[in-house]
């Protein structure tokens, strides 16, 4: 009993802590970058560049703030790059500066700062 | 009793065995556990510190575009420098087609290695390009760092121009340089596609041109950078000459171009260039060649070309054999020295033969003029 006790303990702790761990260490092994922004009126259309060592799986993107992407994951393997389309809230004003997050599924964020 | 005596005592030895192999392998189990528990830790600090090693990497990547064209069968021809200490791959070509609404882009997907210091010419040859259209181009590192330079047509940049016409004031028959320097001043873009000069001469007629620029388009001007262009003219007329340069599409307005004016007037006397040219040396009774180049700035023919024998005391026979603008006089003998053997008007060549009969040493000046230009050579008989 006490035998069988401790080996179920300790399993489920190792377990809760690799699954926590490759969860941490595959978002380590997460890079990209948004290589280019460009609008026409309310269209924008975003670039971004997989050059991390594992796929990632794109789940949202906000500009200033205001959500524009939540089209369910798109992957992006490693090395590649996809061409983000969405449409922005509100008209894109030429010359004024917009900040584009992206976030991955598994949580990582990435900030581009963009002159339209 | 003393059988249960000693079974009472061997179960209480076995169960406290059994105790024991439980105890350690409970440890054992926990053991094994922290030992996976450690290489699990020590596998996530491998990869924090490999993707450290990226990103240091990756801000060590110091990539430059030297030079963007286009090549005649329309495609894209990037030539770029790793001036970083590490290797770099440019893994994908992005272009932009800026004068399209919406406007394009397109990645075309390369693999060119790029050692440290190393410059790679040539990149982009399977990208399809045209002339005339506003483009950015942007090289993509596989560590995700992206260089962008704009690439636009010459309509759309306003050069700085300066144009030297050397010297300002020359005689008929001198020579005119022209220097045309197309400056790009401007911080975009980054390169011109193509810079052709354009330089305009007025009265038209005024000059004859002697050379032209080696290279009259300058493909790729980087901002900053100049293209440098020289005209030879030879004045053919008096009068003032307008030059005006600029460069094909250059956008309107008088920035673009550039007016110098060159003075051409007549040479006092007339002439200014006669030369002699043949042999410094004769047999003694064998007719010799010479030629007498001579230019005559009035275009009239006037003043005429003489030529002249100064010798004492010698038969020299001389006569006109040909030549452009020859007039002829007919064979002459001398003495008495000075004589005149022939005219020619304007500019031209007069072919001539001498010819006398002398000891062997004997020296005498062969001398032309045009006007108060003048050229002499002494001839020694062998």
């Amino acid at each position: 009993m006490l035998y069988a006790y401790s080996a179920t303990t300790f399993g489920t702790a190792y377990s809760q802590f690799s699954d926590r761990t490759s969860t941490n260490e595959d978002m380590a092994k997460e890079r990209f970058a948004v290589l280019s922004i460009w609008s026409s009126t309310n269209q924008v259309n975003a670039t971004v560049m997989n050059y991390g060592e594992i796929d990632i799986m794109l789940d949202a993107a906000y500009l200033n703030g205001i959500r524009v992407l939540s089209s369910g994951q798109l992957k992006l393997s490693s090395g590649q790059l996809i061409s983000l389309k969405f449409t922005s809230g509100t008209a894109i004003q030429q010359g004024k500066t917009y900040v584009l997050i992206i976030v991955s599924k598994r949580g990582t964020t990435v900030a581009t700062s963009w002159k339209a | 009793m003393q059988l249960r005596g000693r079974l009472r005592e061997d179960k209480g030895g076995v169960g406290t065995l059994i105790a024991a192999v439980f105890i350690i392998m409970i440890i054992m189990t926990g053991y094994s556990l922290s030992l996976l528990t450690s290489n699990k830790n020590q596998e996530y600090y491998n990869t924090l510190r490999e993707m450290s090693d990226l990103d240091y990497a990756r801000s060590r990547e110091n990539i430059s575009i030297k030079d963007v064209r286009i090549t005649t069968n329309l495609k894209l021809n990037v030539t770029a420098e790793n001036d970083g200490p590490e290797w770099a791959i440019i893994k994908w070509i992005g272009l932009f087609d800026k004068t399209q609404y919406p406007e394009r882009d397109t990645y075309t997907s390369v693999s060119y290695s790029l050692s440290p210091g190393e410059l790679v010419k040539g990149m982009g040859s399977s990208v399809s390009v045209s002339w005339g259209k506003n483009y950015v181009v942007q090289l993509v590192t596989d560590k995700g760092n992206a260089i962008v330079q704009t690439f636009y047509p010459a309509n759309s940049v306003k050069c700085k121009l300066e144009l030297l016409a050397l010297p300002s004031s020359v005689y008929i028959g001198n020579n005119i340089t022209v220097l045309l320097i197309i400056t790009h001043n401007q911080t975009q873009p980054d390169y011109i596609q193509n810079v052709t000069a354009k330089l305009t001469v007025n009265p038209p007629g005024s000059v004859k041109l002697l050379q032209g620029p080696q290279q009259i388009s300058i493909l790729g001007l980087k901002s900053g950078s100049s293209a440098f262009f020289k005209w030879i003219y030879n004045a053919t007329q008096t009068g003032t000459i307008y030059f005006n340069a600029s460069y094909v599409q250059a956008p309107q307005g008088t920035y673009t171009i550039s007016q110098v004016v060159s003075k051409v007037s007549q040479t006092p006397g007339g002439g200014s260039q006669v030369t002699i040219t043949g042999p410094s040396t004769i047999t003694s009774g064998s007719l010799t060649s010479y030629t007498i180049t001579a230019l005559s700035q009035d275009g009239s023919g006037v003043p005429y070309t003489q030529i002249t024998v100064v010798a004492s005391n010698l038969n020299v026979n001389i006569q006109g054999v040909g030549g452009d603008l020859w007039v002829p006089k007919g064979a002459i003998t001398l003495p008495p020295p000075p004589g005149v053997i022939g005219e020619a008007g304007a500019t031209g060549q007069l072919a001539i033969q001498i010819s006398l009969t002398a000891a062997s040493g004997t020296t005498f000046t062969l001398y032309a003029n045009c006007g108060t230009a003048y050229s002499s050579m002494t001839v020694t008989v062998r």
